[in-house]
């Protein structure tokens, strides 16, 4: 019997597999892989883990899940799933998964030296709300802050922003994004006055050639590795080049490794593009029509604490993004002084390897992709080395058309979606507009039905600076929403006494008791992703949608709930009156006489006028697109609460590049790629016959509209603009933060592993995947180790300036270290790596360079 | 029980080593295969600990370019999942000691 059961299931999934990729099955094997299924309800979702944005179809029966597969019909995986996907049921199925809010009290009230105390959701709001009070109305709005995620879904994104910036009238939100793509943001700002990739995932199918930079695809984004080793197969003029820092899997597949000294991706760019210049590979037509030349100050810091010996003589720090356009003559001398021989050199990469990657991209009939994350985007100059990608791609026109173009992956599932397309950073607005821009302010009141002069025109806190204002007693309340600063953030040690020791009140919502559960006042316990309705924005500019699968457990609401429940407890007269704002002469205005005329009494709540407004609730609920699945916040406030939030959204986008799709057509398909113009998806941007913004005979439109007015020759010349075109920028080389030295004498470089995500809090719950990697090594050089006495699983003692940890070594396995250098992934809190690393950021994105800092170790 | 669908495609040139390899094992089975060399793989583990471990060990023979997990049946294993080590201690943690991170003086 037991032979065959196990003979029927064999059958059935290998059906159901070939049914997903297209291979024909007998009617036999159809009819067991149907009937195994017959009791399962199937629904469309969408991965929880990394930017890819996989597509999954989960099954529940009896309101649980009981099976998960690559969704076959998703362009993105087309059936496919990682060993992480498979497992995305099982993360909310952790025996420690946090059911109700605890709060610290001492002799039964909140005590920051208390113990944590299981208290009801009215209780912790109670005592959330008066330490919130008490710091408001105190030091006004920018002493609250809110740390959010590039792991929210869109709609959680949408009313924190709303929340913060409406509500609130403050910009201290900042999101975890801002760790990971902040620079990449920054660069297409600069570059094309607008945000996000011109291309897609189906270049990989259209190339030639895959060049990866400071990128472990094949570990952290291995579905797109799968469809590149597919390509590779079926492809033969495919070259695939890994450009990295130590070796990795990619380069497994690789036809050329180049090992490179950390920081010198600059200067390889830099001679990439003297290379294009000295053997006239520029495609002229394409950069006369549609490019200028640009550059800016060097003497820009490292985002370091202003006493930091490194930050010392460095004038420009305040301007930082500051730029101007140069002629190419200029650039051409620029670049000039990167040599095959000097970018040898210093990088380390022989110029042989130099001169063969430089042919790839000069070669006119090879179609080249670059992809990048955060080799790239954490960097000291991270900004300035996707700038300098984007010369390259430029200056041989190698974008915005199938199989060619530069392409920034992400690290999380929307940190294009809500992170940067809701604006949860500290300086934007929705649909890329920013606080600072009056005009975007007035569109925002007003689409917000919000009086004029509500919002904040002075930037709020960036990520670093909120853990930095934290410490300084600037920032006194702080909520931490779908993600786990107190593990993720350079030099740890420094927040973990700003949160214990000072006078502030820290807010934690998440699924489980993580390191920053336990650094907090208040621990709220969060829904996760398949106990909700939401969606998500991939790295393509896909949105994808789903339904709430099954409930949450014990007391556990979404943070989208939260935050309702929180504006129920502010009137407008406390909010919305005058407000004192350091470095805003005269402080916020007064609004509420412009409250009265809009028809709003001060004593209205914050919910009834953000979030409970009669547009919002002409949204009724039950809604056939639901199609039995349930909705639990639709049922508690009586109106389909994302369907209405979707709406008001969407209009920011419509008609300025941002066009997203009705509500209802992301329910009956996987995912559109925006702009959503007359009922079509963009698949590449600035590109003549697939972006409808791109006027005919134009061929190529940059039409972004950020900082396209800029001075020419040098900051103080005369400003000018320069609509449609892209700047081909020029940026130097520049020296780390921080290098090993003869006290510190090697490299840190930190980053993630196949079988877990971020700080592990989800992957880390899933035996099998905390069995196939149960705790994070020290990856190090067998001749390193040998120097030192340490053998492979000794554990060491690791030590930068700043910290200490414990770890084991692997001298083998899948990375493989240079002499001089070490790796550490930092999905474990058992060794949090981050006490090490330093807080040192790009100047301009502001984004922390976890790659690189100094340590030493030595045998424990 | 638990049985793991692959996507698996051999190397160019190596299709007969790799269905070789295959065949010697008795926890992979060679189900389906198409015209551009991808084949249907099953692997049967006790659980999915196991099914993770052949996954890899199909991945690293030099005979196979890519061997891709795409569904999975796990019985009723979803729905009693383990505790995770350490688990109880978190839960103590939080519930009933100070909870104060590590902090280096």
């Amino acid at each position: 019997m037991e032979q065959n059961r196990r003979d029927f299931v064999k059958t059935a999934v290998a059906a159901s597999v070939a049914c997903s990729f297209g291979i024909p099955v007998t009617a036999d094997a159809k009819g067991k892989k149907d009937a195994m299924e017959a009791q399962w309800k199937w629904d469309k979702s969408v991965c929880r883990f990394c930017g890819v944005g996989c597509g999954i179809m989960m099954a529940t029966h009896k309101g649980k899940v009981v099976a998960v597969k690559g969704d076959p019909e998703a362009p993105v995986n087309r059936g496919l799933n990682c060993i992480k996907g498979y497992f995305n049921a099982k993360i909310m199925y952790g025996k420690d998964r946090l059911t109700q809010p605890l709060l610290r009290k001492k002799d039964g009230k909140f005590a920051k030296d208390g113990k944590f105390t299981p208290v009801s959701w009215d209780e912790a709001f109670e005592v959330m709300t008066d330490k919130f009070k008490e710091y408001y109305n105190e030091l006004g709005p920018s002493s609250i802050a809110i740390f959010g995620s590039g792991q929210y879904t869109i709609p959680e994104g949408y009313v924190a922003a709303k929340m913060m910036k409406a509500g609130f009238r403050s910009n201290n939100i900042d999101p975890n994004a801002r760790h990971c793509m902040a620079s990449a943001v920054a660069g297409f700002i600069q570059t094309f006055g607008i945000d996000e990739p011109m291309g897609n995932y189906d270049d990989i199918e259209y190339t030639d050639t895959v060049v990866v930079w400071g990128a472990n695809m094949a570990e952290c984004h291995p579905i797109l590795w799968s469809r590149i080793t597919d390509r590779k197969l079926t492809h033969k003029r495919t070259k695939i080049v890994n450009l990295t820092t130590y070796t990795n899997r990619c380069s497994d597949l690789a036809d050329m490794e180049l090992i490179f000294e950390p920081q010198t991706d600059l200067a390889i760019l830099n001679y990439i593009a003297n290379y294009m210049i000295e053997k006239d590979a520029v495609n002229w037509d394409f950069v006369k029509k549609h490019c200028i030349f640009a550059t800016g100050p060097t003497d820009v810091g490292y985002g370091l604490e202003d006493d930091h010996p490194k930050e010392q003589g460095q004038k420009m720090r305040g301007k930082a993004g500051a730029h101007w356009s140069i002629s190419f003559e200029e650039y051409k001398k620029k670049v000039a002084d990167y040599t095959a021989e000097y970018v040898s050199k210093l990088s380390g990469v022989p110029v042989d390897k130099l001169e063969a990657l430089a042919e790839l991209y000069a070669d006119p009939d090879r179609k080249v992709v670059s992809y990048w994350t955060m080799g790239f985007n954490q960097h000291t100059r991270g900004t300035w080395v996707n700038e300098n990608m984007y010369a390259v791609h430029l200056l041989g026109g190698k974008i915005s058309m199938p199989g060619n173009g530069p392409f920034s992956l992400t690290g999380q599932p929307s940190a294009c979606g809500t992170a940067r397309e809701v604006g949860t950073f500290a300086h934007r607005l929705p649909s890329d507009m920013v606080v600072k821009n009056p005009g975007h302010r007035k569109k925002s009141e007003g689409l917000w039905k919000i009086p004029a002069g509500t919002l904040n025109p002075k930037v709020g806190t960036h990520a670093v600076k909120m853990m930095r204002n934290l410490r300084a007693g600037k920032v006194k309340f702080f909520w931490s929403q779908v993600t786990n600063p107190f593990q993720d953030f350079a030099n740890a040690n420094e927040w973990f006494r700003a949160a214990r020791e000072l006078d502030n009140f820290i807010v934690v919502a998440d699924c489980y008791p993580t390191v920053s559960a336990k650094v907090a006042d208040l621990v709220l316990p969060a829904a996760m992703l398949y106990e909700k309705w939401g969606a998500y924005g991939n790295a393509e500019r896909r949105t994808q949608h789903w339904r709430q699968q099954v409930k949450a457990p014990g007391e556990a609401k979404t943070d989208l709930w939260m935050m309702y429940e929180f504006t129920k407890r502010f009137k407008l007269k406390e909010v919305w009156k005058a407000q004192p704002l350091p470095g805003l002469e005269g402080g916020l205005p007064d609004v509420l006489a412009g409250a009265k005329e809009m028809g709003y009494s001060p004593d209205d709540t914050l919910f009834d006028v953000l979030f409970n407004h009669d547009e919002l609730r002409k949204y009724s609920w039950p809604d056939p697109v639901a199609n039995g699945h349930p909705n639990d916040i639709a049922e508690e406030y009586g109106y389909f609460v994302h369907k209405a939030l979707w709406a008001e959204y969407r209009e920011f986008g419509l008609g300025n590049g941002h066009d997203l799709a009705p509500f209802d057509l992301y329910h009956s398909n996987r995912g559109l790629r925006w702009p959503y113009v007359g009922g079509k998806e963009t698949l590449w941007r600035y590109s003549e016959g697939y972006d409808p913004y791109v006027k005919e005979g134009e061929g190529f439109s940059f039409y972004g509209p950020a900082l396209k007015k800029i001075p020419t020759g040098s900051l103080k010349g005369e400003k000018v603009a320069h609509p449609g075109k892209a700047k081909i920028f020029f940026r130097p080389y520049a020296e780390p933060a921080e290098s090993p030295d003869s006290e510190y004498d090697l490299w840190l470089c930190t980053g993630r592993v196949l079988e877990h995500w971020h700080s592990g809090s989800m992957t880390q719950r899933v035996p099998e995947l905390r069995r196939a990697v149960p705790y994070a090594v020290c990856y190090m050089n067998p001749k390193d180790a040998a120097k030192r006495g340490i053998k492979r699983n000794d554990e060491i003692l690791m030590e930068s300036r700043r910290g200490k940890i414990k770890i084991r070594v692997e001298t083998g396995g899948r990375n493989r270290l240079p002499e001089g250098m070490v790796f550490v992934p930092w999905f474990d809190e058992n060794v949090l790596i981050n006490k090490l690393t330093l807080d040192a950021t790009c100047p301009i994105s502001k984004e922390t360079d976890f790659k690189k800092c100094a340590v030493r170790v030595a045998k424990a | 029980m638990v049985v793991t669908g692959l996507l698996v495609a051999p190397v160019e040139g190596c299709r007969e080593e790799a269905r070789t390899r295959l065949e010697a094992l008795s926890w992979a089975e060679i189900h389906y295969e198409d015209g551009e060399g991808r084949w249907v793989v099953t692997i049967e583990s006790e659980d999915t600990g196991e099914a993770i471990e052949r996954n890899k060990e199909l991945q690293e023979y030099p005979e196979i370019l890519m061997a891709e997990m795409a569904e999975h049946f796990v019985g009723e294993e979803t729905s009693s999942v383990k505790e995770p080590d350490g688990a109880e201690a978190l839960r103590a943690i939080m519930t009933s000691k100070r909870a104060k991170p590590e902090v280096e003086q």
